[in-house]
C-alpha cells in the first residue's frame, strides 16, 4: 500500500511530504492511500548504473500517475519495456520503492 | 548600487588530468584569471568557490580557505558554494550580488573539480547526490536517467525523433574541435550518436557529456572609468526549483530555468532577440533543447526541430554551445558556471575560435540537480 500526504487546505496531493504546502502555504496534512493503479507518465531503462544498484541492471525506472499523484518507481524485473500511457498496478515495495507490473 | 564587471578570465583545460588534485587546478584558473585582470592578490576581498564533489570523492572540506592560500590571498573571506553543476555559478551570483552593493571590491570566483580518478561506478553514484534521495536516489535513478525520463516523454509529447535530438551533439562535437579547453576535440555522426551504447534508454553514449577535471575563473569588481575591456553583468538570477521529477509537472520545461532566465532578462533590459551568443548546459542533449525551450528563445516542441534546421549552429540565428558545449568540453562539475563565462566573455573580446562576428551580448545559463537550482548570466562586452 502506498501512501501520499494530502493538505488539508487545498487538496493537494504529493509522494514526498513537505513541512509547508508549497500550493498554499498551509501547515496541516493527512496521509492518505494511493490507488494501486496508474499509467506511465515517463519511463527510461537503466544500464549504467552506481555500484549499489548494478546487480538490477537493466531495469527500468518510471514516473506513474496514481489518480492525481506522481510517483517514481521501477517496474519488475520481468516486465516487458512499457510506453508512456502504459497501464501498471503496484505489485510490491521493496526497500519504500514500488514495483509496478503492466495490467 | 555599483554595476558589477568582470575584468579577467582564467580556465585550465578541461581534461582527465590524471596527476592533478583539485587545489591545483582551481590555483592555476584563479592565478591566470587575477593575472588577466592585472589584479594583485592583495587587491582581493573574498574568494568564492564552486565545488561539488571534492568532499566525497577527493576527502577534502574546508577547499575554499585551501585553495585562497595556494593563491597567496590572506585575510579574505574564503567560501565554498554548493549546488551541484551550478555551483560555481551561485558563486558567481553572489559575488556579483556584493559588488553591486558595494559590500565587497573585488572578487575572485574560481568553479573547479577533481572526478576522473574514481571508477565509473564511483562517480555515477557521487552524482547521483544531486538528486532527490527519498525518491530518485532510492529507486536507482541516475542523474542521466532523469534525462532519459524527460527525453521519452518530450519525444512523446511532440513528436521529436532520435535524429533531432541527436543534431545536438553533432553540432556541438563539432564546435569542439577548434577549442584548445575542450576535452574532446573530434567530431561525431548522427550514425554514431545513433548507434551509440545505451546508457539509459532513450538516452545513448553520444548524448552524455563526459565526465572530467578543470577549473576556470573570473575576476568580479566594481566598473568604474577607466577599465577599457570589462564585461558588463547586465543580468543575473539564480533559483531554486522542485528539487525532484515527481514534484516537477511537466517533465519537458525546467520551472527554475524559466523564472531564472526571466529575472534575468527583465534585470538586464533585454529581449530574447538581444542575445547575439548562447553557453547552455548541455549535460545531455535532451538538456539543451530544453533548455533553449524553457528560457524562452523557441516555443515549446520547437527546440529539436530548430537545432535540427540548423538555428543554434554558429551561422544560425541563435549560437548555442559555439564552445562545444559541455557535451565537447566535459563537465567537471563545480568548474562549469565558470566555464561558460569564460568562453562567453572570450567571444565578448572577438577573441572566441569560434567566433560569433560583432558578439556584443551573451547569455550564460547553468542547471544544478534535475531542476533544482537554475542560473542565468547576461553579459555586455
Amino acid at each position: 500500500m502506498l501512501k501520499a500526504n494530502r493538505c488539508w487546505s487545498c487538496g493537494r496531493t504529493a509522494a514526498v511530504a513537505t513541512r509547508v504546502c508549497p500550493a498554499c502555504g498551509a501547515r496541516d496534512s493527512e496521509e492518505v492511500e494511493l490507488a494501486e493503479a496508474g499509467t506511465v507518465y515517463a519511463h527510461t531503462t537503466i544500464d549504467v548504473a552506481p555500484t549499489e544498484f548494478s546487480d538490477l541492471i537493466p531495469y527500468q525506472v518510471v514516473l506513474v500517475d496514481l489518480d492525481d499523484t506522481r510517483v517514481e518507481g521501477r517496474m519488475a524485473a520481468s516486465s516487458e519495456t512499457v510506453e508512456i500511457g502504459s497501464p501498471v498496478r503496484l505489485a510490491d515495495i521493496e526497500d519504500g520503492v514500488p514495483i509496478f507490473q503492466l495490467t | 548600487m555599483n554595476k558589477a564587471v568582470i575584468v579577467g578570465i582564467g580556465s585550465t583545460k578541461f581534461a582527465r588530468h590524471e596527476d592533478r588534485g583539485l587545489v591545483n587546478l582551481a590555483g592555476e584558473a584563479g592565478l591566470a584569471a587575477l593575472e588577466d585582470a592585472a589584479v594583485d592578490p592583495g587587491q582581493v576581498q573574498a574568494l568564492f568557490l564552486g565545488n561539488f564533489l571534492g568532499g566525497i570523492l577527493g576527502g577534502q572540506e574546508m577547499i575554499a580557505p585551501i585553495v585562497a592560500a595556494d593563491l597567496g590571498l590572506t585575510d579574505v573571506e574564503a567560501v565554498k558554494f554548493e549546488g551541484a553543476c551550478a555551483s560555481s555559478s551561485l558563486a558567481l551570483r553572489e559575488a556579483v550580488r556584493l559588488v553591486r552593493a558595494g559590500d565587497l571590491e573585488t572578487v575572485l570566483v574560481v568553479g573547479a573539480e577533481k572526478m576522473t580518478g574514481a571508477p565509473t561506478e564511483r562517480f555515477t553514484s557521487a552524482l547521483g547526490l544531486a538528486l532527490d534521495q527519498s525518491t530518485e536516489g532510492r529507486t536507482g535513478l541516475t542523474f542521466p536517467g532523469y534525462w532519459g525520463l524527460v527525453m521519452s516523454r518530450y519525444m512523446h509529447d511532440f513528436g521529436a525523433t532520435r535524429e533531432q535530438i541527436a543534431a545536438v551533439s553533432v553540432k556541438n562535437r563539432a564546435n569542439g574541435v577548434k577549442n584548445e579547453y575542450a576535452q574532446f576535440r573530434s567530431e561525431v555522426t548522427f550514425d554514431d550518436v545513433t548507434q551509440s551504447r545505451a546508457v539509459c534508454s532513450p538516452i545513448q553514449l553520444y548524448d552524455c557529456c563526459p565526465a572530467s577535471d578543470g577549473a576556470a575563473a573570473v575576476v568580479v569588481t566594481r566598473a568604474r572609468t577607466n577599465q577599457d575591456d570589462a564585461v558588463l553583468v547586465a543580468g543575473s538570477a539564480a533559483i531554486a526549483g522542485p528539487p525532484r521529477a515527481v514534484d516537477q509537472g511537466d517533465l519537458t520545461l525546467i520551472p527554475a530555468c524559466v523564472s531564472a532566465g526571466d529575472r534575468a532578462f527583465d534585470e538586464a533590459g533585454l529581449d530574447r532577440s538581444d542575445i547575439d551568443v548562447a553557453e547552455l548546459h548541455d549535460c545531455f542533449t535532451m538538456a539543451e533543447i530544453v533548455e533553449t525551450e524553457s528560457l524562452r528563445f523557441f516555443d515549446r516542441g520547437e527546440g529539436a526541430t530548430a537545432v535540427a534546421k540548423g538555428a543554434t549552429k554558429v551561422d544560425g540565428e541563435l549560437p548555442v554551445n559555439p564552445s562545444g558545449g559541455l557535451l565537447s568540453k566535459g563537465h567537471p562539475v563545480g568548474a562549469t558556471g565558470c566555464g561558460q563565462v569564460f568562453e562567453i566573455v572570450r567571444q565578448l573580446r572577438g577573441e572566441h575560435p569560434n567566433q560569433i562576428p560583432d558578439a556584443s551580448v551573451g547569455l550564460a545559463h547553468n542547471a544544478g540537480g534535475t531542476g533544482g537550482v537554475a542560473t542565468v548570466h547576461i553579459l555586455k562586452g
